[in-house]
């Protein structure tokens, strides 16, 4: 098994995925995190709810709301399952909960007293965040998309059920692990596995030091 | 000096706040023990707290539950320096005091930056990150936000409490200047006075969010303000005539004056360690102002006395005698005597 077009279909999912899911998963992260409207804490739950779901559940949703006859997918038109899209699809469902949970813990670090002087020195609300809040809150926000790219490189039950494991086409490094296991390609495996190690070092220090060891 | 009044209520479990005063004098210090509701008031003249009731500032009316006005705090032009200063971390010393420089380049008689950084002794550290700044370099660099700010008026939580008692009163005066010449009222927060209070014109207290007995000014009837020790005479009275001069009753004063071209009321405001009690016949004097009075009563204090006269449009003015001055009697009529350029009028 070739190991090169794994890892950079891999990464391309996974930092789609990233980009896509990130403005969503903030504006959902700010309004948790700075605004109370009824129904808060049913949305808060169901935001989190795909990380304790087993991500084939997730998938297995996504199956049925994206396939051709389905609502999603007869109004998108899209034809996305068993394709590279599905696999950024599952990335995005995977990493939004994720995004979303860090990105509200770094908006509510900030103290909201801040924001209240910017806007008696003048600012509007508009501008307050994006001179006092964004600033203060950016490291954050950058640890959650790392996480974000992170869930999205080890995805693989949900991924799995929509965009299926096909060489060159949809398997990224979790299910090619999966499958060099499966033949019994201990050599490979052991190279991906290496990789997915060392990515995934580089990654969570990172976000550490981002958010400057709080714990996520 | 535009005048700020208010009579506003908060309603939170456990506390309820319901005050109603206005401020006429250029210092109006909040007094009152922990949770009296002053921080709150700050707040909520801030805009920054809800509550009900009405604000006026000026002309313009900031709060109003009844006809459902409330003016965003962006909009008030506050320099509000809270209790807990609030610096920017992300944001030097300087970033800090230029956040609002936009605001302050539209208004015109801002005090201006160089000053703030000298008065406020803020020189040293301008490019320094809040976090590396010892608890009086914060204060003062967030009461130099507040004044950078181009502030109409300046609502300032405990602005003091960090300081140590020498740069307080320095901090007061340099307040009470700038007060002064940019024609900006402040109202401040104070828990634990120090020498800095010689500086307050007028001290409301409260206790449990209600208003303490006599803490409310009666416009009415303004007496001397200032201190024990340098009271100052405040007086309201009519527009100058065209040669600068006003009339208290059927007595002409000679005065600066530092008027806004389209004031609407006038303060007259002379200390009374700038008059001059005359007993007897007079002597020619070179002075603008001669102005007949009786002295009421005598006030004497370890640094010195001050006599309480009464003029004929019926106002009562506070005098400074010397410390080894001779002492009138009450009832002994007298003259005041002092030059125009000890009476300034403020117009707003």
């Amino acid at each position: 098994m070739s190991v090169s077009p794994v890892v950079i279909l891999t990464v391309q999912v996974a930092a789609l995925a990233t980009v896509l899911v990130t403005p969503l998963a903030t504006a959902v992260a700010y309004l948790l995190a700075r605004h109370q409207f009824p129904g808060k804490s049913v949305v808060s739950t169901l935001v989190a709810l795909p990380l304790v779901l087993p991500p084939t559940a997730v998938g297995y949703v996504l199956l049925h709301a994206f396939s051709d006859d389905a609502l999603f997918g007869a109004a998108l038109g899209l034809e996305i399952l068993f394709t590279a899209k599905a696999a950024v699809l599952a990335a995005m469902a995977m990493a939004f909960p994720l995004i979303v949970r860090t990105a509200r813990l770094s908006f509510e670090a900030v103290d909201p007293g801040l924001v209240q002087v910017a806007e008696t020195l003048g600012d509007s609300p508009r501008q307050a965040f994006w001179r006092v809040t964004f600033p203060l809150a950016k490291r954050g926000l950058v640890a959650a998309m790392i996480l974000g790219f992170m869930r999205g490189v080890g995805e693989f039950g949900a991924t799995v059920m929509i965009a299926g494991n096909i060489p060159g086409k949809t398997r990224t490094l979790a299910s090619a692990i999966y499958s060099a296991q499966q033949v019994g390609d201990d050599a490979t495996a052991w190279v991906l596995l290496g990789l997915a190690v060392g990515v995934g070092f580089v990654a969570i220090s990172t976000s550490e030091w981002l958010i400057g060891g709080r714990p996520v | 000096m535009s005048q700020l009044s208010l009579s506003v209520q908060r309603e939170v479990p456990g506390f309820s706040l319901d005050v109603s005063f206005v401020c006429c004098a250029s210092i109006t210090a909040l007094r009152g023990p922990v949770g009296s509701g002053k921080s709150t008031t700050l707040k909520i003249l801030a805009g920054i707290l809800g509550g009900t009731g009405s604000i006026r500032f000026g002309d313009t009316t900031w709060l109003d539950s009844d006809q459902d006005i409330h003016v965003p705090p962006q909009e008030r032009a506050v320099g509000y320096l809270p209790q807990e200063l609030s610096l920017f971390p992300h944001l030097s010393v300087m970033g800090n005091l230029n956040f609002a420089g936009v605001r302050r380049s539209q208004r015109e008689d801002s005090p201006e930056l160089t000053d703030i950084v000298q008065h406020l002794e803020l020189g040293a550290f301008l490019d320094r990150l809040p976090s590396e700044l010892s608890g009086g370099q914060r204060q003062r660099t967030a009461l130099g936000r507040a004044l950078a700010s181009g502030p109409s008026l300046l609502l300032l939580d405990e602005p003091f409490a960090a300081l140590d008692e020498a740069l307080g009163v320095r901090v007061a005066s340099y307040l009470a200047r700038v007060s002064d010449r940019h024609r900006i009222p402040i109202l401040l927060v104070s828990h634990q006075p120090g020498d800095e209070q010689n500086y307050y014109q007028q001290i409301v207290t409260l206790d449990n969010g209600r208003l303490m007995p006599d803490a409310i000014p009666d416009p009415a009837d303004r007496q001397p303000v200032g201190d024990d020790q340098n009271p100052v005479n405040e007086l309201s009275c009519a527009a100058p005539t065209e040669d600068g001069c006003i009339q208290l009753g059927d007595t002409t004063i000679y005065v600066t004056s530092r008027c806004d071209a389209d004031a609407m009321s006038f303060d007259l405001r002379i200390a009374a360690s700038d008059i001059l009690l005359v007993l007897g016949g007079l002597p020619r004097i070179m002075a603008e102002n001669v102005v007949p009075a009786t002295v009421t009563s005598i006030s004497s204090t370890e640094s010195g006395a001050h006599a309480w006269v009464k003029l004929a449009d019926g106002t009562t003015w506070v005098v400074t005698l010397g410390a080894r001055a001779h002492v009138p009697e009450s009832g002994e009529p007298c003259h005041l005597v002092f030059k125009a350029a000890a009476a300034v009028l403020y117009g707003s």
